[in-house]
């Protein structure tokens, strides 16, 4: 399982990214899907997940609709319009950064780099 | 696919109230979240109850509040500095104020500043940023007064007790403003919240108690200040009320209900204990009444001084006029008696002026002043001074000079009128400088007199033993004047 150190800068580019495959979606659903996708790697706990998804509402990034299903009121969290655009900005900005880690961690690097 | 009935969440949502979670849809997020993950557990063929019984472990109110505080941080940069400011200012002020108040008691310098600054840390940093964590913490519409009233409240009462302590000017009208914005205004709408949010009668019946024992407190503490009967048992029934009654029942229930102590307890704590500090420090500062019956006192006793000082010079005057065949050799006797007395009576002076000096931090010209209109002197009950000058460090003082001069002065009289036994055991009484039992313990004249006296008795003591050598002047000058040849 990914640490928490590891993990920190990339919660949120990964929520705006399954809000943006997914349009709709709820609390624990975000929760069960990334743990789904990443065969349980990474776990978004709720307790990291909704300070994250207020801040983002509070930056008119998504907007949120509340609805009573099985006996209480469900919150559900799309993006707006603006939304849309700054989460393909944070995912290509999370891939450049993933791609450049890659490179660093390429195995042998620094040889490569000195006989070339 | 199981999913939750109504009871069932309803279960959850009492649980996740008592977490006070106000933070926009936070709470309705959290509840669904939990019904979710109990659903997912009763998939497996659990029970509700052994369901919940494991979510709950990772979703307890600690947990779930740290979320919302979480929350907070992220988006409100003002709760983030203003709860940091909050901590840190209540733990100095409440340091500074505990230390001053040891100061104050013990009668070592600095306890002044000590107490100026905690204040003002208290009212100016640590208690609008606790009121403003407090408000967002418990956002709800109609609390803004409840949070307005004990601001400007709380900031006019500590303000006006310090004013008091100090002896500043416009301490009653601070403190006044101060009550009555939180009788009237705040505690009122203190109590119509918390009866809106109790859940039962018991709970309801416990804020009732709270908040009236709350004003029989504040209206006690009135009392003593403007000096009305009754403020002792109505303190009394007060803070037995408050702290053997409402904090106990409190106490219980919040125990019960969370089983463990909540932040908010520790602040109710916390806030208590300022409150019987500041009441503390109120009843050390000696009762405003006491030092008014000084002043008169000593406005009594300059007239009587100066009424002798008139009779003797006349005295004088009218002996040396005569012709030289009646003063036979007298004249040079009652001389230095009026000279030995004259030069006492302006030490005395002399030393008066130095204790109003250092106490009011004025000129000698305004010191001169206040002499004679004691009600003038702010700090009344300053002792610190009146010990440092008087006592000196080693016995140096000028308590210690005046003593000895005192002493020459009543030589001179006996040796003056030897053969006369009435004045000279009146003398001897009014100007005794011996060491005395007090407080069962051997203390010396100065000390008697002046360790730890307030300023205003000093100088009734100083007038006191003016007003002595005068009537002693009168009388030997009137002797040696009548004595027959």
């Amino acid at each position: 399982m990914a640490s928490n150190d590891l993990l920190k800068g990339t919660l949120k580019p990964i929520i705006l990214k399954l809000l943006s495959e997914r349009g709709r979606m709820y609390g624990y659903e975000i929760t069960q899907s990334v743990k789904l996708i990443s065969k349980g790697k990474i776990e978004l706990t709720f307790g990291a997940l909704y300070p994250i998804l207020h801040k983002l509402e509070q930056d008119g990034i998504v907007k949120t609709e509340s609805e009573v299903i099985n006996n209480r009121n469900r919150i559900y969290y799309s993006l707006t319009e603006k939304g849309t655009s700054t989460a393909k900005e944070k995912i290509a900005e999370l891939e450049e950064f993933v791609n450049t880690i890659r490179i660093l961690l390429k195995p042998n690097y620094g040889l490569d780099y000195v006989h070339a | 696919m199981y999913t939750l009935n109504k009871q069932q969440v309803d279960t959850i949502v009492a649980d996740v109230e008592m977490a006070k979670i106000t933070f926009l849809h936070l709470a309705e997020d959290l509840i669904d979240h939990i019904c979710c993950e109990v659903e997912q557990e009763m998939n497996q063929g659990k029970s509700f109850n052994e369901a919940y019984e494991i979510i709950k472990q990772q979703t307890g109110i600690k947990v779930l509040q740290k979320i919302q505080e979480n929350t907070r941080l992220l988006i409100d940069k003002n709760y983030k500095l203003m709860k940091t400011t909050m901590k840190i200012s209540g733990l100095i002020s409440l340091a500074m104020l505990g230390l001053a108040t040891v100061f104050k008691i013990f009668h070592w310098p600095g306890a002044g500043i000590g107490l100026v600054l905690g204040f003002f840390i208290l009212c100016v940093l640590f208690f609008p940023s606790a009121i403003y964590v407090n408000y967002r913490d418990a956002k709800k519409k109609g609390q803004l007064i409840l949070h307005l009233s004990i601001l400007v409240g709380g900031i006019a009462f500590m303000a006006g007790i310090l004013f008091k302590v100090q002896h500043w000017p416009g301490a009653n009208i601070l403190m006044e403003i101060g009550f009555i914005v939180l009788l009237w205004i705040f505690l009122p709408i203190l109590l119509y919240v918390k009866l809106k949010t109790a859940s039962d009668k018991k709970e309801k019946r416990i804020y009732i108690i709270g908040v009236i024992a709350l004003m029989v407190f504040e209206i006690s503490t009135a009392f003593k200040m403007f000096h009305w009967p009754g403020a002792f048992v109505l303190m009394l029934l007060g803070s037995a009320m408050l702290f053997w009654i409402f904090l106990p029942m409190f106490t219980y229930r919040k125990f019960k209900e969370s089983g463990k102590i909540t932040g908010q307890y520790i602040f109710l704590i916390t806030t208590s204990m300022f409150f019987i500090l500041f009441t503390f420090l109120l009843a050390m500062n000696v009762s405003k009444n006491v030092l008014v019956t000084f002043v008169n006192d000593d406005s009594d006793k300059l007239i009587v001084a100066q009424y002798y000082e008139n009779k003797n010079d006349k005295l004088v005057a009218d002996f040396l006029s005569q012709p030289d065949s009646l003063k036979t050799n007298k004249e040079s006797q009652i001389i230095k008696i009026q000279q030995e007395a004259h030069d006492l009576c302006n030490f005395i002076h002399d030393i008066k002026i130095e204790l109003i000096q250092a106490v009011e931090n004025v000129d000698s010209a305004t010191a001169i002043e206040y002499l004679s209109k004691t009600f003038m002197i702010n700090s009344k009950d300053n002792n610190d001074f009146v010990t440092k000058i008087m006592l000196g460090k080693n016995a140096n003082g000028l308590a210690i000079s005046l003593k000895e001069k005192t002493e020459t002065f009543k030589m001179n009289i006996h040796s003056n009128i030897p053969d006369n036994q009435d004045i000279n055991s009146m003398v001897d009484k009014l100007l005794d400088t011996s060491d005395k039992m007090h407080d069962s313990q051997i203390r010396s004249w100065e000390q008697i007199n002046f360790y730890n006296t307030v300023i205003i008795s000093a100088l009734q003591i100083l007038s006191d033993l003016e007003l002595k050598v005068q009537l002693i002047e009168s009388e030997s000058i009137k002797t040696v004047i009548h004595k027959n040849i």
